[in-house]
């Protein structure tokens, strides 16, 4: 049962404390999550080049000793998938959910604050963990036992690893928190005649999300659970004896590290679709808008959803290939993973097929939407080969991998979330970026993005392996290996350097950009149905009613998906 | 607060439900890795549970049947009976450990002792919330649904978590 949301379910806050800090309006802390992704990037990034520096000159010794290399490797895979990407949609989801379904805010605000300043501490606990004793984790971003479990194994295992399990844990709370809030309220406060079936389709990518991080998250808090009482309590869960230089380390202890990989990958795969479902959505739902054309399948595109949620939930294993598994769990784990293809073909003819023969307006937006399509290919071929049994032993631990998983949850979903930000900009600030230096910003990102990690696919056939800190000391990586390696770092400073470009027009154009109305882009959903950016409560008179399908666009003709109806009777103003 | 009532009861049963499967999904996760530890080890050594357990699972589904009685009649007297009960567990509990700990059992002493004493802790934990529900509810009528629903859930999981660690 859904019902529209009359009144904001809080009052307008009259503090700067209650309006900007501890605020309960979920625009407010949708822009927080944001600049807390910008925050992030601008680490994450920076620990990158400090890698590709490494990879350049190991000769240098730029980080230190070698475990030093792994911490930043690890850091900077925990700080973009959880810290950059996750926070980033979930500010778009906070921002949009309301806004696209006609509510006047989430359904419990109080949770949402909480949720936003729970992601508080957990990113100061990630950022402190650098400045501890030992330095911080350096398990890798997937945490695997032992390095993870024996406090003594490297340096990094230590107190940066105590640090890291405790701002993952807070990190889980926080998304639990947010996911009930954003299932509830697209379950339960959507306006009158806003049908589950005319729910704007980056809804859709935000619902499944949200559901399976929901079953994905919990198993891998039992495994967090299970690492601290093995790190502190002395268990063995996943710790064995562990013979080094004939000296029995942790007599006793018969665990098995395998089983934290699988409790690990139950939540990693889901995790993945997570990141890229609801930035693939935002992008097919930003595509309509510029190429005046209704969305190509949107039912049929939203079922492949559920069936892509369903099968990411049963293809854990293809992570795990190489670690011994029996034959034939491998080979039903590939087979799993192939199928993906077929709804993930759905969605990429959606995409494809929105844009056959459409006058394209190559607003900034679009252009990143363009990006991203391109991404979702090169990267989806990728993973037919890591998908495979046969190839994937022959892949797994080279550059291939990082190649790919790059493409598919760094690039589809950068790329995805700065459309996105271009294009909802105008409704968070009411003011537009500028497109010039929009676009300058798009070619020195995309490009080089895109290149660096094809580039890595190719390092990978040449059987270069990851987390090596000195590439040049294998014989074997002499040739076009050593070769491509000052490519991808040169492209990774252009990359690096380009967003100053970006932040100068976010920040810049928060004063500066052209001032705009309701619906600068001629846009159909209900979010351009109310001034920009929106006041408390999200339309100032009535709620708008729905009528109409989500994209119902003709050329430069469109019908609004819903309008505001000021005659209605029912109480709704309370700006 | 200005939500109407039909819509708050609606979005507390939708909360209510994504948690009860967040909390079944965590509770799957342990039995999961149990089953494969239990099955990999050559010698899978069991602790004998402490007999109290049997006494304290009767108070905690006495303490639900207590609860669901309550919420049909709207007893008040009823919701804290049960939050008593509910607490009486948690004692018995503890005391369970106690009695563990005599024995010399602790929490690293086998992994069977591990999985206990980990299961008991994170399912008392969740029980802790569900008595603070109840709590509340002794206030709040319409919040007594969901924080029962919990309730009933963790008196099954309770039950879950004994068979995973008396059969598997």
């Amino acid at each position: 049962m859904h019902e529209p949301m009359h009144e904001a379910p809080h009052a307008a806050p009259t503090t700067f404390i209650g309006k900007y800090i501890f605020s309960f309006d979920h625009k407010v802390i949708g822009i927080q999550y944001l600049l807390t992704a910008i925050l992030m990037a601008v680490v994450g990034g920076l620990l990158s080049l400090m890698i590709r520096l490494q990879l350049q000159h190991p000769e240098m010794q730029l980080l230190g000793p070698p475990e030093a290399y792994l911490a930043w490797v690890t850091m900077h895979g925990t700080i973009m998938v959880f810290f950059v990407v996750s926070l980033a949609i979930s500010g778009f989801a906070n921002f949009l959910i309301p806004l696209q379904l006609g509510a006047r805010d989430m359904a419990y605000p109080m949770l949402n604050m909480l949720s936003y300043w729970t992601i508080v501490p957990s990113v100061l606990l990630m950022l402190a963990s650098f400045f501890v004793p030992g330095g911080a984790a350096a398990a890798g971003w997937t945490m695997y036992p032992p390095l993870s479990a024996v406090p003594e194994a490297v340096p990094g295992s230590g107190l940066g690893t105590t640090f890291w399990l405790l701002g993952m844990a807070l990190f889980i709370a926080s998304f639990t928190m947010g996911g009930l809030n954003f299932l509830t309220t697209i379950v339960n406060c959507r306006t009158k005649g806003m049908t589950m079936w005319r729910m704007p389709i980056a809804v859709w990518g935000f619902f499944i999300a949200t559901v399976l991080g929901l079953l994905a998250f919990p198993p891998l808090t039992a495994a967090a659970l299970m690492l601290l009482f093995d790190r502190h309590g002395g268990t063995s869960f996943f710790v064995t004896e562990m013979v080094v230089n004939d000296q029995v380390l942790l007599p006793g202890a018969e665990g098995t590290p395998l089983l934290f990989q699988h409790l690990f990958w139950f939540l990693g795969h889901p995790e993945v679709y997570v990141l890229v479902l609801p930035c693939v959505l935002m992008t097919m739902e930003i595509i309509p808008v510029f190429t005046r054309r209704p969305m190509f399948g949107y039912r049929p595109s939203v079922w492949a959803l559920f069936v892509i949620g369903f099968l990411s939930m049963i293809v854990w294993g293809h992570h795990m290939f190489v670690t011994g598994m029996n034959p034939y769990i491998g080979e039903y784990f590939s087979i799993a993973t192939v199928i993906i293809t077929a709804p993930f073909a759905i969605l990429g003819v959606n995409l494809l097929a929105s844009l056959w023969r459409a006058k394209i307006k190559p607003a900034v937006p679009m252009l990143f939407a363009l990006a991203v399509i391109s991404a979702v290919g090169f990267g989806g071929f990728g993973g037919l080969f890591l998908g495979t049994v046969v190839s994937d032993i022959y892949f797994h631990e080279t550059y291939f991998v990082v190649g790919h998983f790059h493409l598919m949850i760094g690039t589809v979903t950068l790329l995805s979330l700065f459309g996105a930000l271009y294009f909802w900009y105008p409704k968070m600030f009411g003011r537009r970026m500028s497109e010039k230096l929009g676009r300058i910003h798009f070619w020195f990102t995309a490009v080089p993005m895109i290149t660096i990690f094809i580039l890595m696919h190719m390092q990978g056939l040449g059987g270069m392996l990851r987390r090596t800190y000195d590439p040049g000391a294998y014989d074997y990586n002499a040739g076009a290996n050593m070769m491509l390696r000052f490519p991808i770092t040169a492209m990774a400073f252009i990359l690096f350097l380009a967003q100053f470009v970006f932040f100068w027009n976010f920040f810049r154009s928060l004063k500066n950009g052209e001032e705009v109305g309701e619906n600068p882009w001629d846009a159909t959903t209900l979010e351009w149905t109310t001034p920009s950016p929106a006041g408390h409560g999200n339309w100032p008179g009535a709620l708008p009613v729905v009528e109409h399908d989500p994209y119902e666009y003709d050329g430069d003709d469109f019908t609004p998906q819903g309008r505001v109806v000021e005659t209605a009777s029912e109480e709704g103003g309370n700006a | 607060m200005s939500l109407s009532v039909q819509q708050r009861a609606a979005c507390n049963r939708t909360l209510t439900m994504a948690v009860i499967v967040t909390v079944v999904m965590l509770f799957t996760g342990f039995a999961a890795a149990y089953l494969e530890r239990s099955h990999t080890t050559d010698v899978w050594q069991r602790i004998e549970l402490p007999s109290v357990l049997v006494w304290n699972t009767g108070v905690l589904v006495l303490s639900s049947v207590v609860l669901e009685w309550a919420r049909r009649r709207g007893r008040t007297d009823g919701i804290a009976w049960a939050t008593g009960l509910g607490v009486l567990f948690l004692a018995g509990q503890i005391w369970s450990w106690v009695e563990l700990r005599e024995q010399g059992v602790m929490v690293a002493s086998h992994a069977h002792a591990s999985f206990f004493y980990m299961l008991s802790g994170v399912h008392a934990l969740h029980l802790i919330g569900g008595l603070c529900a109840l709590w509340a509810a002794r206030r709040k009528r319409r919040i007594l649904p969901f924080a029962a629903g919990f309730w009933h859930v963790m008196a099954g999981v309770w039950i879950y978590v004994l068979v995973v660690l008396t059969v598997l």
